[in-house]
């Protein structure tokens, strides 16, 4: 990759596409801090922050999930939602059976019955991550991500292999995570899905930034139909 | 109201065998079985302290290692240096810690075989290093005349007493550490560590926090074992005893505490009995072994779940 320079504004929902090997997944993991970059400027919050680690940068609130499903696939839904509490819980690593940590536990219990909710996981919280469906643990993983709290969320292909029913939903609930003040950055495949939310996008080809500007600019740019859209959205 | 019963019942019988164990001094009057039953207690704690760093993962090879290393440093501070045996013990435990530290910094970022062939040549570099050096380590003859840890201490029904004690301890203390968060975070960072990483978990962190806990109860036990033999030797830290937990770990299986329990309660009796026929055992560990990997997978553990619960199918995290 080389010579890409975009940033995300606040509360926004950015759409990063490109052809299949243009360096979007490579992207996310130099900015989630999983491989280091060999120069250039990371920063975020104002911050530098190139090179942290990615439990660093965890917990400077950006959060990503994976393009494949990437679950604590032996622990039930609710656990797996509970280990992602793990950067703002209070519950103690040695809990002994204290009334402390017990009354921490429960609130723990009671955040993640909202995420539950939230995504509505509530019939098969108590089902392994395992045994779920693609579009369970699809989903799971964003719950997990959120459970971090976190400020920015970069979701790598959270659509692919979903059902027309779920990616309606997952449009749903990725408007109402920005609703709750969270940005979100987002790697996608699906055009319906990248032109219905996405408020900018930015198009990697061949590790380089070709393009940068609304869905509408998109759409008629020549460099991202030639390279990547074809005739079909460039006629539209 | 049923839970509460069960609580009593299970704090109950777990005092009951601690009593019978305490009094088991008094019906064994055998020197040699007296012997047995402190190796055994000794060879269960480092089995489940070795589990204790699995459960992140990462399968050592110098797990006895380190029981030297503790074993060294309290036999010769005691014998050189004449400290008593309270100053001794717990600079042994300090010295294994950080002998654990500095080993882990270089190779805790390494994973599976890796990591099993990194501890490894530690282990055999730390061998040549006691058989090659006379001072301090007295070279191959190792270090005699370590005395007791008391003067009171004049059979081995104490040494039992102590090991007992010892051995209890730490069950409690890595059962609770298991327990409780940390090592739930230290499961997940072996199941998945990518994910872990992205939400927060410092993996780096926690998996040397779990090569240095276990390691220090192998500590200890080394401290122990030197002044219960009065003499030790290289060969009595010898690599090739990883081997042993690790088979005890496979054969009794790796799901809960009991795994390590069982497997070592079979094997170390099973193995006195055939001591006569040394050459023997290795060909039978290894039929066993086939044997455990290809009907038990999840180890004789497993194997009593299996017939508890039918159906389910496990698979050992050793194999995974």
């Amino acid at each position: 990759m080389s010579d890409i320079s975009f940033h995300l504004d606040e509360g926004e929902i950015l759409a990063l596409i490109g052809p299949n090997g243009a360096g979007k997944t490579t992207l996310f993991n130099v900015v989630t801090g999983f491989l280091p970059p060999n120069e250039g400027t990371i920063s975020f919050l104002g911050k530098e922050i190139t090179g942290r680690r990615p439990h660093e940068i965890a917990r400077m609130g950006m959060t990503r999930t994976f393009q494949l499903n990437m679950l604590f696939l032996s622990q039930s839904v609710i656990e797996n939602i509970l280990l992602g509490f793990h950067l703002n819980t209070s519950v103690p690593y040695l809990s002994l059976n204290t009334q402390n940590a017990r009354s921490s536990m429960k609130q723990d219990r009671e955040r993640a019955n909202e995420i539950i909710d939230f995504f509505g996981l509530n019939e098969i919280q108590n089902f392994q991550a395992a045994t779920l469906t693609h579009g369970q643990q699809r989903i799971l993983g964003i719950a997990i991500a959120l459970a971090t709290n976190p400020k920015v969320l970069l979701l790598d292909e959270p659509a692919t292999g979903l059902s027309e029913k779920e990616r309606i939903f997952l449009i749903k609930k990725i408007r109402q995570l920005r609703d709750r003040g969270i940005s979100i950055m987002i790697v996608e495949h699906n055009m319906r899905l990248v032109m219905g939310i996405s408020e900018r996008i930015v198009v990697l080809d061949f590790g380089k930034k070709i393009a940068e500007g609304s869905p509408h600019e998109i759409v008629k740019n020549p460099d991202v139909i030639k390279a990547y859209l074809g005739d079909k959205y460039g006629n539209t | 109201m049923n839970m509460i019963e069960g609580r009593f019942s299970a704090k109950l019988s777990m005092a009951i065998g601690t009593i019978c164990l305490f009094s088991l001094m008094f019906i064994i009057q055998s020197a040699y079985l007296r012997h047995m039953m402190i190796v055994l207690l000794m060879t269960i704690t480092l089995a489940v302290s070795y589990r204790f760093i699995t459960l992140s993962g990462q399968w050592t090879f110098a797990h006895y290692t380190m029981m030297g290393v503790g074993a060294y440093t309290s036999a010769i501070l005691s014998t050189k240096m004449g400290y008593p045996v309270w100053m001794t013990w717990p600079t042994g435990i300090v010295i294994t810690c950080i002998t654990a530290c500095l080993l882990g910094l270089l190779i805790v970022r390494t994973r599976h075989v890796y990591f099993f062939f990194a501890t490894w040549a530690f282990a055999y570099v730390v061998e040549i290093t006691w058989k090659k050096l006379w001072f301090p380590f007295g070279g191959f003859d190792g270090i005699r005349g370590i005395p007791r840890p008391g003067s009171w201490f004049n059979s081995e029904a104490h040494f039992y007493y102590l090991i007992l004690a010892i051995t209890l301890a730490s069950l409690a203390v890595l059962y609770t550490l298991e327990k409780s968060r940390f090592g739930r975070t230290l499961m997940c960072i072996n199941e998945n560590e990518d994910l872990a990483r992205s939400i927060g978990f410092n993996a780096f962190k926690f998996r040397m926090l779990a090569f240095v806990i276990g390691s220090a109860f192998s500590g200890l036990i080394g401290c122990f074992y030197a002044h219960y033999a009065g003499f030790i030797a290289p060969a009595d830290f010898d690599w090739m005893l990883n081997w042993f937990i690790v088979i005890y770990l496979i054969s009794g299986g790796t799901r809960t505490v009991l795994g390590p329990i069982i497997g070592t309660l079979i094997f170390v009796p099973v193995m006195q009995i055939l001591a006569a026929y040394q050459n023997f055992i290795s060909i039978g560990m290894g039929l066993y072994t086939i044997f455990i990997i290809m009907i038990a997978s999840d180890g004789i553990e497993g194997l009593i779940s299996r017939f508890r619960h039918p159906g389910e199918v496990g698979v050992s995290r050793a194999l995974r």
